[in-house]
């Protein structure tokens, strides 16, 4: 049995044998098609995410990963096609976005209710690790504390839709595995459906149940990952997702080999297991 | 290039390599410390001898500079009755009130430009306009208007004041980071509550400086202003001029200095309460 059922159709069918009814999606897009300009970033686009499902969205730089997230966040309008997404999303951005104005407790709670209270805040933050900093000002925070602190304010509300722009661009390799750790934890536990952009093919192989490649506007590729799946660094498994994955990428068979992350270097020495 | 066909360093070698230097401190001026220590008080010091010497020995004449002893005679004489306190307290309130009027009015017009379009529209082009002239040009209209009262003195600080507070308010707004606006938008966060709790605290800096900026130009309006009054600062100076008594215009000076200082001062300290987060290690 092949892990792997790669879309076997192209962008027009992207919903595979065992698709959800669409009523339990907490995202469907429509042929959405987004330009600035003349300039055409996203091409006639159609995805459904069921809830529950983690989602990676991997891109090179400038594919429109960012541009995707913003249509389903709300901030920016589709250009074209039919946007349905879940009503209760948050998103955590490529830069933290603290109010500095704010102790980081407070941070935490934007948005919520004036009867939110502080203790909700300090047991989120404890999950993020980050319970010390509770009354401290976020420009005291280091970069990758104010980017828990912002997945602190993300999770909080117990999201139908979680939206992660590469939210660990500036953690460390231990603090990252702890972060996916984490949030694999907290979305088996709360169920909402979760899109993540990232750059790190490894990260979106050791994550999700479904990778998307954003490529010429279109997501060239729709791969659902089985459950099953050895996902251990090095495993046959993981390598052949891999190749598929950075040669959806359009990265050179030649040089992408030795690419081996931080994380992956990592793992390898303590001899673990990337989570499940 | 092999590894194995480079030279073994020589000590010379190994000598030449560059100094390590310690970040932040790569501008320090070449001028040893203990000489600079020296260099700040040298120029005030030369001008106190200097002033010293000369009223002693008569080379500069009384009308030009009077000497320690005849401003201390001139202190003594304005602080003896509650004179100088009658007198500052008259400046005080109408600096205060011209401040507080035409801060509030600067501020409060400059959040309507700042944040709504037809507030833009409708009400900056009119304050750029009426900016060109110079408030001190003002006061004749004004006191044909008010009078000579008190009207027209605290109608020239006001308009004064109004000013800096109007435009760095405005420009405190544009600079607010559209980042934290749009992450609030994504939390839900409703626009009046994202004016209150973003836009607001994150143009509180700007409108402090421009606070300063207002304090340091009422003072310097009231000088003028009060150069038609019987009282305040503005008015001793003036008696001091007309009775060729210079002592008294230099104590009124050195009070407008110290008043000025004053104010600075308060200024900033209430911006280090109002501005927590803006500590010292956080300040770039
Ligand atoms: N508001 C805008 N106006 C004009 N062009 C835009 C705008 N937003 C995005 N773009 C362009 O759209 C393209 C996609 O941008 P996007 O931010 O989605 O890239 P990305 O995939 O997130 O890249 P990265 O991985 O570097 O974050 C870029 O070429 C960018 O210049
Ligand atoms: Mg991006």
């Amino acid at each position: 049995m092949t892990p792997v059922h790669p879309n076997s159709g192209h962008t027009d069918q992207p919903v595979v044998e065992g698709a959800v009814d669409p009523s339990d999606a907490a995202v469907s897009l429509r042929g959405v098609s987004q330009s600035f300009g003349n300039r055409s970033v996203l091409d006639d686009v159609h995805l459904t995410i069921p809830t529950g499902q983690f989602v990676a969205l991997l891109g090179r730089s400038g594919s429109g990963k960012t541009a995707l997230l913003r249509i389903l966040s709300g901030l920016d309008p589709a250009s074209a096609g039919e946007v349905r997404v879940a009503q209760r999303r948050t998103m955590v951005f490529q830069e933290p976005r603290l109010i500095p104005s704010q102790r980081v407790w407070r941070n935490v709670l934007l948005g919520l209710n004036a009867r939110s209270r502080r203790t909700d805040a300090l047991a989120c933050l404890a999950e993020v690790g980050l319970a010390d900093h509770a009354d401290d000002w976020p420009a005291l925070l280091s970069g990758g504390e104010a980017q828990r602190v912002a997945l602190a304010r993300a999770l909080i509300r117990e999201p139908q839709l979680l939206l992660l722009d590469e939210p660990f661009a500036a953690l460390d390799a231990l603090t990252r595995v702890s972060m996916h750790r984490l949030i694999r934890r907290l979305c088996a536990l709360h169920g909402p459906a979760t899109l993540l952009v990232t750059h790190d093919v490894d990260e979106a192989i050791a994550l999700a149940d479904r990778v998307l490649v954003l490529a010429d506007s279109r997501i060239g590729l729709d791969l659902r990952l089985d459950p099953a799946l050895d996902r251990s660094q090095g495993s046959s498994q993981q390598v052949a997702i891999r190749r598929t994955l950075l040669h959806a990428l359009g990265a050179d068979e030649q040089t992408d080999l030795p690419l081996a992350s931080t994380q992956t270097e990592l793992e390898r020495h303590r001899g673990e297991p990337s989570p499940p | 290039m092999k590894l194995t066909n480079r030279p073994r360093r020589t000590h010379a070698e190994e000598e030449e390599k560059p100094r390590l230097v310690s970040p932040g401190h790569a501008a320090r001026s070449a001028v040893p410390r203990w000489l600079q220590g020296l260099l700040t008080p040298l120029l005030p010091a030369a001008l106190l001898t200097w002033w010293v010497t000369g009223t002693v020995t008569g080379s500069i004449p009384q009308r030009v500079l009077p000497g320690p002893f005849e401003i201390w005679e001139a202190i003594q004489r304005l602080t003896e009755n509650g004179e100088i306190l009658r007198h500052l307290r008259a400046s005080l309130a109408r600096a205060g009130a011209g401040l507080f009027t035409g801060g509030i009015a600067g501020c409060l017009l400059g959040l309507v430009t700042g944040l709504s379009t037809l507030g833009n529209r409708l009400i900056d082009p009119l304050i750029q306009a009426i900016r060109t002239i110079p408030p001190l040009a003002l006061l004749s209209l004004f006191i044909l208007w008010f009078g000579v009262g008190e009207a027209p003195k605290v109608a020239l600080i006001a308009l004064g004041a109004a000013f800096p507070l109007y435009i760095n308010t405005v420009g405190g707004i544009r600079a607010v980071d559209t980042r934290l606006l749009e992450a609030a938008k994504t939390y839900g966060v409703k626009p009046r509550r994202r004016i209150i709790s973003i836009v607001l605290p994150q143009t509180l800096p700007s409108i402090f400086s421009g606070i300063r900026l207002a304090a340091s130009i009422s003072i310097m309006l009231l000088v003028a202003a009060e150069q038609v009054s019987t009282a305040g600062l503005g008015f001793l100076l003036l008696q001091g001029q007309s009775y060729f008594d210079t002592a008294q215009v230099i104590v009124v000076l050195l009070v407008y200095a110290l008043l000025g200082m004053l104010v600075d001062l308060l200024v900033r300290f209430a911006e280090r309460l109002a501005l927590p987060w803006t500590g010292r290690e956080t300040r770039r």
